[in-house]
């Protein structure tokens, strides 16, 4: 129970940091994506608790209340985050960073070009394609990367902190 | 007949009195300094030995008092720094609702609400804003939103204490404006860079670098002669049929902090005025 008080508060509160501070430190337009991020650490490091698209399906849920996007959408884009997650868990046990980077590199790139998908579709916006992907989506791909280490080592503290090693179930 | 002979006393008394009225007088400043270099130098010594005993035994005591007050001037300092921060803060608000007030005082027609910018979209390829002002505020969707500068945007969503604003840069924004001195109107549109363009501009209008823009008031979703920004560029190519137009907002929008919701303007849907192919007139 712990895990997933644990859990939703961090993955909680990495979106309000995402909407409150993280997503006005732009590159080109690129931010960090703090949820995805977190998720994405959270996942690696807590392998036992819950699958990952129980946790990608938070985020989503809890992305789509803060975005413009119908809530659905949020859903939809960390649905396929989760999806990766799940194929990737599989292949890969150790070494955790491996998984991290893959997680947050494949996930980046799925989130971003599924939102801009989403956002052509939905809401009508004439963004071209070049133009979202030198300006939005490779920024936020190289931000995310670049933070990727110190998100875990936060998310693996506050993981131990959460459920110390030995109360791990199945340890 | 025997003579008394004088006491001991008395005459040590008369010796030292003798000495004295000497020394007094100066006549055994040689003999007086002679003695007292050596006193002196011992008094000194001793002086300087107790001293050093004195202080060895009192520093102990001496370094716990400073570093008490050491550390009780550092949480005095950090406390001062905390309240500069605030006072600073407090500061920049003050000129931010200044500015602010000068807009509202300049437009007497709207009426106005405060609020805060509290959160922005988490995604990149929108420019959506959350302010602190909702529902219970009496915010509803499709108030115009403006700063101390310009043009901000409109309300979209409400929710009891927040309301969602999509600001004017956001590509799915068009707003029906105007460029003065021309008169010249055009629709302005974002962009997923934040960048501003004018769209449907004639190759005949006369537009330059500096002219300003603002808001038309056609389309009814926003009060006309609000200030949007200034003509940043112009170019006409030749198998185009408008111009492509640059509009440098007004407003500063990364470092928005404060807005103004118009909260008398009711903005008028003209949808069901736009015809539709295949509809029939009565």
């Amino acid at each position: 129970m712990r895990v997933y008080v644990g859990g939703l508060l961090l993955l909680g509160l990495a979106v309000v940091l995402q909407s409150a501070v993280v997503s006005q430190w732009r590159w080109l337009q690129g931010a960090p994506d703090l949820p995805l991020l977190v998720w994405a650490a959270w996942v690696t490091r807590e392998r036992r608790a819950a699958p990952a698209w129980f946790w990608a399906f938070v985020v989503g849920a809890l992305w789509g209340v803060y975005s413009a996007l119908p809530p659905a959408a949020g859903l939809v884009v960390y649905a396929a985050a989760g999806l990766l997650a799940q194929a990737l868990r599989r292949r890969i046990w150790h070494p955790p960073y491996l998984l991290l980077f893959l997680l947050v590199f494949g996930g980046s790139l799925l989130t971003q070009g599924l939102t801009y998908g989403l956002v052509r579709l939905l809401m009508g916006a004439a963004i071209p394609f070049q133009t979202a992907l030198v300006q939005v989506i490779l920024p936020t791909v190289l931000l995310n990367l670049l933070a990727a280490l110190p998100v875990y080592a936060v998310v693996a503290e506050w993981a131990d902190w959460v459920l110390p090693p030995d109360e791990v179930p199945g340890l | 007949m025997r003579v008394r002979s004088l006491p001991s006393w008395l005459i040590v008394a008369l010796l030292l009195t003798g000495l004295l009225l000497l020394a007094w007088g100066g006549y055994l400043a040689p003999v007086v300094r002679l003695v007292s270099a050596p006193v002196l130098q011992a008094q000194s010594a001793v002086v300087r030995y107790v001293t050093a005993v004195r202080d060895y035994l009192r520093t102990p005591t001496d370094v716990q008092a400073l570093r008490r007050r050491n550390q009780e001037l550092e949480a005095q300092v950090a406390e001062l720094q905390t309240q500069i921060a605030l006072l600073q803060q407090q500061v920049a608000d003050l000129s931010l609702y200044a500015a602010l007030l000068d807009f509202a005082r300049a437009h007497p027609e709207h009426e106005y609400k405060t609020a805060q910018v509290i959160g922005r979209d988490p995604s990149p390829f929108l420019h959506y804003i959350i302010i602190n002002l909702g529902s219970d505020d009496g915010i509803r969707p499709g108030m115009p939103v403006v700063s101390a500068q310009g043009l901000v945007g409109q309300v979209v969503a409400v929710i009891p204490r927040a309301a969602r604003v999509r600001l004017i840069t956001d590509p799915t924004s068009r707003v029906s404006v105007r460029v003065l001195p021309s008169n010249t109107e055009a629709l302005l549109v974002g962009s997923v860079t934040g960048d501003l363009s004018l769209d449907l501009v004639p190759l005949d209008a006369t537009i330059n670098p500096g002219d300003l823009v603002v808001t038309a008031g056609l389309g009814g979703a926003y009060p006309p002669n609000i200030l949007v920004g200034q003509v940043l560029s112009t170019r006409r190519l030749a198998h185009a049929l408008f111009q492509e137009v640059a509009v440098q907002p007004a407003t500063p929008f990364a470092d928005l902090r404060l807005v103004l919701v118009i909260v008398n303007f009711r903005p008028v849907d003209i949808a069901p005025l736009i015809p539709t192919p295949g509809a029939t007139t009565p």
